[in-house]
């Protein structure tokens, strides 16, 4: 028998954010830009995890709490956009070498709109498919591949330096293809 | 670049963010929460056990008391706290979340108190609105149905935010993609208004309404369908004073130090007066430092939510009375952060006893008096979008 199943449930739920919590807090933080509200959000998302850990354990937990995650995210980043773009200063570089790299990237994903955000986010660092991140945000997958879209031409806009992918190496609509 | 180098990009972006809590911390807050709910379950039970005693004892008496005892109240004191769960009473709103009785089409209203639209908070996907009668039933806005609103991204929000229902709960404004609806729910016709933009909020002033979004406010004859283009952003427009006068708005902006009122003339769109927002007057170094909502003005006091902090911590959840003269925050309900979620208490407007409307918990509506610091419950099962006639 299984033991984390013969107390109430803690034990697995504990284990199952133990293995989960980084990277989804990585995720959030993509889309959020702030580090301390990804947090929070994080957080508000295991709290509804784990009031419904009893009917969710045995399915995709993770399924769940990224789909809560990512929808709250974006709702909450709507509420206030105005006001966490004026809030917030730019962050400093750290100094590593990957530092400046890491402001640049920050700088353009804070120059999407959230939802696209989300998509490019869940798409290539998440690493779901077309699919999968259209369940997650509860949208099409025509919806997820038009985002996408316009996300990526977005990104070459603002960020040139980047190289992220342009017409000139036939990858304008070349990643929207599903997987 | 390829697809590849993007994911790099990505993980070197959010390579040095890392959690800072345990992994139980979310277990912890959901046994409070659930012993929270057992607990007011139980003194609920108990209450509605006496209370059934005694008119059993008493089956003469009609005037009998409440069932529910009164919620001990605390001080008028700046800085106030909720109790650890509040005393549901009940009262007209608590029926908003009924199922519907009648169709708004055969049944129109005298007066509504409420439009409410079930929410799927997994899904963020909205149910059909309804509007609560002054006379306890709940009628579906069967004349129209309100798409999603977007802005220009494709970012959608729910048809229903607060602020769409008139004080006098008579008409309802759904602001929309390219166009205004308005339904009198007295005679429940609808009216449809093309206006160009990606309309998503509206804040009702005397008996015209501002209609905006993200880049352009306007101000609509709901009548006529005449709209004027305004200064100043809806997002950070007070609900006015409905008795007040409708020449100007209140605006609340900014963050932290730079957190300021200001007094904005409509039309023409000329900002009168501006003044900072100093949290001077609370004690033990609280001071609001951002708000989210909308704000509603009663007289010379403001009411909205915010994240506060003090010299030990911040990001907590707050609400805050201003005072609209000085700008001075002068009443502060400290929701804290342990087991409430982020954004978890927008304020939706004042009832007629001067009291503050807020959401509370999960689907929690509240009633919370600044003067006293009574905090009562109104309906725990809100978990939709709510706008109220109370302004």
């Amino acid at each position: 028998m299984d033991p984390g199943r013969a107390d109430d449930g803690r034990d697995d739920y504990v284990n199952f954010v133990e293995r989960h919590q980084h990277r989804l807090l990585r995720a959030a933080y993509l889309i959020c830009g702030n580090r301390h509200q990804a947090e929070d959000l994080l957080q508000d998302a295991l709290l509804k995890l784990a009031l419904r850990w009893p009917t969710v354990r045995d399915g995709d937990p993770a399924a769940y709490v990224r789909a809560i995650l990512y929808r709250d995210t974006i709702s909450w980043w709507r509420r206030r956009r105005r006001e966490w773009l004026s809030a917030y200063p730019p962050e400093r570089e750290t100094g590593d070498g990957d530092g400046a790299l890491r402001l640049s990237v920050r700088a353009a994903l804070d120059r999407l709109p959230p939802r696209q955000r989300a998509v490019v986010v869940l798409r290539y660092f998440e690493d779901l498919t077309e699919a999968a991140t259209a369940e997650v945000l509860g949208v099409t997958v025509g919806t997820v591949k038009s985002q996408c879209h316009d996300a990526l031409r977005r990104l070459r806009q603002v960020a040139p330096d980047l190289g992220v992918g342009g017409p000139e190496d036939g990858r304008s609509a070349g990643m929207e293809v599903g997987r | 670049m390829k697809e590849e180098e993007l994911r790099r990009l990505l993980t070197v972006a959010a390579t040095d963010v890392r959690p800072f809590r345990p992994a139980s911390t979310g277990w912890e807050r959901a046994r409070r929460r659930r012993t929270r709910r057992a607990v007011a379950a139980v003194a609920l039970a108990v209450a509605l056990l006496a209370g059934a005693t005694a008119l059993a004892l008493r089956p003469t008496d009609h005037a009998a008391p409440p069932a529910v005892p009164p919620a001990p109240s605390s001080t008028g004191s700046p800085v106030q706290r909720p109790p650890a769960e509040p005393v549901y009473r009940g009262g007209p709103l608590s029926r908003l979340t009924d199922a519907p009785g009648a169709p708004l089409s055969t049944r129109p209203v005298r007066r509504a108190l409420a439009l409410y639209q079930p929410i799927d908070r997994e899904t963020w996907t909205g149910g059909e609105i309804r509007s609560l009668g002054d006379d306890g039933l709940v009628r579906s806005l069967d004349v129209v149905t309100p798409a999603a609103t977007r802005d220009r991204g494709g970012n959608e929000a729910p048809a229903l935010k607060p602020g769409q229902l008139s004080p006098d709960g008579r008409t309802a404004v759904f602001p929309q993609t390219g166009e205004v609806i308005v339904v009198d729910l007295t005679s429940a016709r609808v009216r449809r208004f093309p206006l160009d933009g990606y309309l998503e909020l509206a804040v009702w002033v005397g008996d015209r309404v501002l209609v905006g979004g993200d880049d352009r406010t306007y101000l609509v004859d709901p009548v006529s369908g005449r709209a004027d283009p305004v200064a100043g952003s809806i997002w950070e427009t007070v609900a006015p004073d409905p008795a007040g006068s409708p020449a100007t708005v209140a605006e609340l902006g900014g963050v932290q130090d730079g957190l300021v009122l200001r007094d904005r003339s409509l039309p023409d769109g000329t900002v009168r007066q501006q003044r900072k927002i100093s949290s001077a007057p609370l004690s033990g170094s609280y001071r609001v430092d951002e708000f989210y909502g909308r704000g509603w003005q009663r007289g010379d006091q403001i009411a909205r939510a915010g994240w506060t902090s003090t010299d030990v911590r911040g990001g907590d959840e707050g609400v805050a009375v201003l005072d609209a003269r000085s700008g001075a925050v002068v009443r502060l309900l400290d929701l804290g952060r342990e087991g409430v979620a982020k954004a978890c208490c927008e304020v939706l407007g004042w009832d007629s006893d001067g009291a503050v409307l807020l959401r509370h918990d999960a689907g929690g509506l509240v009633r919370w008096q600044p003067e006293t610091g009574e905090f009562t419950g109104v309906t725990r099962n809100a978990t939709g979008q709510i706008a109220l006639a109370a302004g």
